[in-house]
């Protein structure tokens, strides 16, 4: 009976993911009696808000935040995920971070005047077009415990500047499967920005929010536009999508990489590893087509595929260490993108 | 495909056949045999109270325990043989679903995909087919062959998490031979969306499209098709061209307990090009459908099934940790209300909600 009821409950939803669209919009909002932060688009999860304390995990190389304080009063801030050469503006005026701590989590102890702040975490070249390099990845799941071995390579990659991930971080999207998350994340020295996929869902999606942010979110850096959309119920809500043809229209003339964690459509068709509908998969890419995007990343499926989605570039790449597909000799791996302006070139490197 | 026709084949050639053959019968008026009785299974029927335990458990423990719901009536015989059709359906779910499975989607084991689904549409109708026995309304009717040619009407509103939709259908079919010719032509009410689609079937085994009733509805048929879909609001044109064989097995061929209820099973290959901003994707499709139904008098049947494509309006179903991996479900009734008229009512869930009303003209028949 509970099989039938659960059938039933599947079949009367078509829209499994809006409340976690909805559930998006309150990332990145605290409000204790002596402070209030709001960050723009959701770009950090407020980890900690207490008294002198603001604890961060952000989801981009730049974040921005209103910081109203009633009364004036010494702060830590503390923006864990961020890059090593981060910098705290606040007002227009530049902090450094204290020298101590683990080269992600940036830390500044600040005197803040009462009243309303304009708070930025970044690199000082985050606006400066030039080329660069980050790095991608999804699909860790089962091999959680052994993902530092990955972890350390891509430290050694240089100059690379942060990593991007198409989710399935975890297998089953557990308190302590995060938590060991965390610590394994002590063995990257750049950030590590994500969106979740269809296993951190297991779990619910509140742990990742309230963990990494936003599942569905857009940032720039460099003159590069970066948009991850949450496709963990194998579609786009309709809520993501509008989001993502806000930002389709603001990177229009800019560079683009769009990474979400199940391909819209599976380059082996009859595999159907991809969205439930593929009637909203063609929509999806008809609209990153006529948003001028350079790159789709995918993860999910867990071997390497290079293709062309709607005359975009598009890599399958899930070898975080989820167990890999048998018989195409291809294992845990992860990409190096040296990104200048539209040209992307994409360099596969192997870990086993 | 290769492997779901040999299975049908295997089944439709070994399965012993308990009722006349013949491909065609009586009209309307007189029907072929009072269902039951002609194989002398006639009997006292079960309690109320025991019919209604016997259903619950079908539902219930009928999805692990195959035949418990038949078994619970009396009918031991019925409740023994679908077990062994479910156990060749798990044999052959795990045949083809484990190497898959195993091989984290590897290409070259995708060929087992069809015995894969052969295997899961045996273990689900015949889980249907228990229950249908448990609920008594597998003793219902007898088959009816299509109309030797046929139009149809159709209204449709679609509900997907991006839009509502009123839809109209045009379509028309005609048996020559063992040919049976097909088109029609969808279009919603704003014109966004527009379908047009040719099949042509070559009926390989089962009785010809006279519009009567006949003892057996059993076929396998083998079905061409090509489809061109065009959205403007999705800004998509894509063109299909489809593949498949469909086979329907009336089970009383698998025991008489089973008279007036049938299993229907397809699979088939489509390849797509897609059009996006004159960038072109081909792609593939796998094409699968399993369903249970029950005649209805002599007048029409109904049908539960899944729909393993995702390239339809209706998508796969949203199926938790499984999205994307799972098809669509839906109903249908067809109803002859009148000798040259029938009506089609069919509900699709998968992605979206899809209600199909149709009136279908029968012509040819007397």
């Amino acid at each position: 009976m509970r099989a039938l009821l659960f059938v039933t409950l599947l079949c009367s939803c078509t829209r499994p993911a809006e409340g976690r669209a909805e559930d998006e919009l309150a990332v990145g909002k605290a409000e204790i009696a002596s402070a209030t932060v709001e960050v723009k688009d959701g770009l950090a999860a407020i980890r900690d808000l207490s008294d002198g304390l603001l604890d961060l995990w952000c989801g981009a190389p730049a974040i921005q935040l209103a910081f109203a304080v009633p009364d004036a009063g010494d702060w830590t801030i503390i923006a864990r995920n961020s890059l090593s050469d981060s910098q705290l503006i606040i007002d227009g005026a530049p902090f450094d971070r204290t020298p101590d701590g683990p080269p992600t989590v940036a830390t500044f102890r600040v005197a803040l005047a009462a009243g309303n702040h304009t708070l930025r975490v970044a690199p000082p070249d985050a606006d400066r077009i030039e080329p660069y390099r980050i790095v991608a990845m999804a699909d860790i799941q089962t091999a959680l415990p052994i993902v530092d071995d990955v972890f350390e390579m891509i430290s050694a990659v240089p100059d690379a500047r942060f990593v991007t991930a198409m989710g399935d971080i975890t297998e089953r999207g557990t308190i302590e499967e995060y938590e060991l998350f965390d610590r394994q994340l002590t063995t990257l020295t750049i950030p590590f920005y994500t969106t979740l996929g269809n296993h951190e869902l297991w779990g619910g999606a509140d742990r990742f929010f309230g963990r990494f942010g936003r599942a569905s979110f857009h940032f720039e850096f460099k003159g590069t536009a970066f948009t991850f959309a949450d496709s963990g119920d194998a579609g786009i809500d309709p809520i993501v999508e509008s989001w993502i043809d806000t930002w389709l229209v603001q990177a229009i003339d800019q560079p683009h990489i769009f990474l979400t964690h199940i391909p819209p459509i599976d380059p082996v068709g009859l595999r159907y590893g991809a969205f439930r509908s593929t009637r909203d998969a063609r929509r999806l890419l008809a609209r990153l087509a006529e948003g001028h995007v350079d790159l789709t990343l995918y993860g999910h499926i867990h071997t390497l595929i290079e293709f062309e989605n709607a005359g975009i570039p598009a890599f399958v790449s899930g070898g975080g260490g989820a167990e890999p597909m048998r018989g195409d000799g291809i294992d845990r791996h992860f990409l190096i993108l040296d990104l200048d302006g539209p040209t992307q070139t994409v360099t596969v490197v192997r870990v086993d | 495909m290769r492997w779901s026709g040999l299975c049908l084949t295997l089944v439709l050639a070994t399965a012993p056949a308990h009722a006349d053959t013949v491909p065609a019968g009586p009209p309307l008026a007189a029907p072929i045999m009072a269902p039951c009785e002609a194989d002398g299974c006639k009997r006292e029927g079960p309690t109320k109270l025991r019919r209604t335990g016997a259903v619950f458990a079908s539902v219930t423990t009928g999805l692990f325990v195959r035949g418990v719901g038949s078994y619970l009536i009396g009918e031991k015989r019925t409740a023994k043989r679908l077990a062994l059709v479910s156990a060749f359906g798990l044999g052959a779910a795990l045949g083809g679903g484990l190497p898959v499975g195993i091989s984290g989607g590897y290409p070259p084991t995708l060929p087992l995909m069809p015995v894969l689904l052969v295997g899961a549409g045996a273990l689900f109708t015949t889980w249907w087919a228990d229950i249908g026995v448990a609920a008594g309304v597998s003793t219902l009717g007898n088959a009816r062959t299509q109309a030797p040619w046929s139009i149809e009407l159709a209204t449709l509103y679609l509900s997907d998490p991006y839009r509502q939709a009123g839809l109209g259908r045009l379509g028309g079919r005609i048996e020559l031979g063992r040919l049976d010719l097909g088109a029609s032509y969808l279009l919603d009410a704003e014109n966004e969306l527009r379908t047009g689609e040719a099949n042509v079937r070559v009926r390989i085994f089962g009785a010809a499209a006279t519009g009567e009733v006949v003892s057996d509805g059993s076929r396998l048929i083998l079905r061409a098709g090509l489809r061109g879909h065009e959205d403007d609001g999705d800004r998509v044109d894509t063109t299909t061209a489809e593949l498949a064989l469909i086979g329907r097995l009336d089970l009383h061929r698998l025991d008489r307990g089973l008279r007036g209820a049938f299993i229907e099973m397809s699979s088939g290959i489509g390849v797509e090009r897609v059009s996006h901003f004159g960038d072109h994707d081909n792609s593939s499709i796998l094409l699968g459908t399993f369903s249970w139904g029950v005649y209805l008098g002599n007048r029409g049947e109904v049908q539960l099934f899944y729909d393993h494509r995702r390239d339809s309006m209706v998508g796969g179903i949203a199926a938790g940790r499984a999205a994307g991996f799972v098809g669509s479900l839906g109903a249908s009734l067809d109803w002859m209300f009148d000798p040259k008229w029938a009506a089609h009512l069919e509900v699709d869930v998968g992605n979206a909600w899809l209600t199909t009303v149709a009136l279908r003209y029968r012509g040819g028949t007397r």
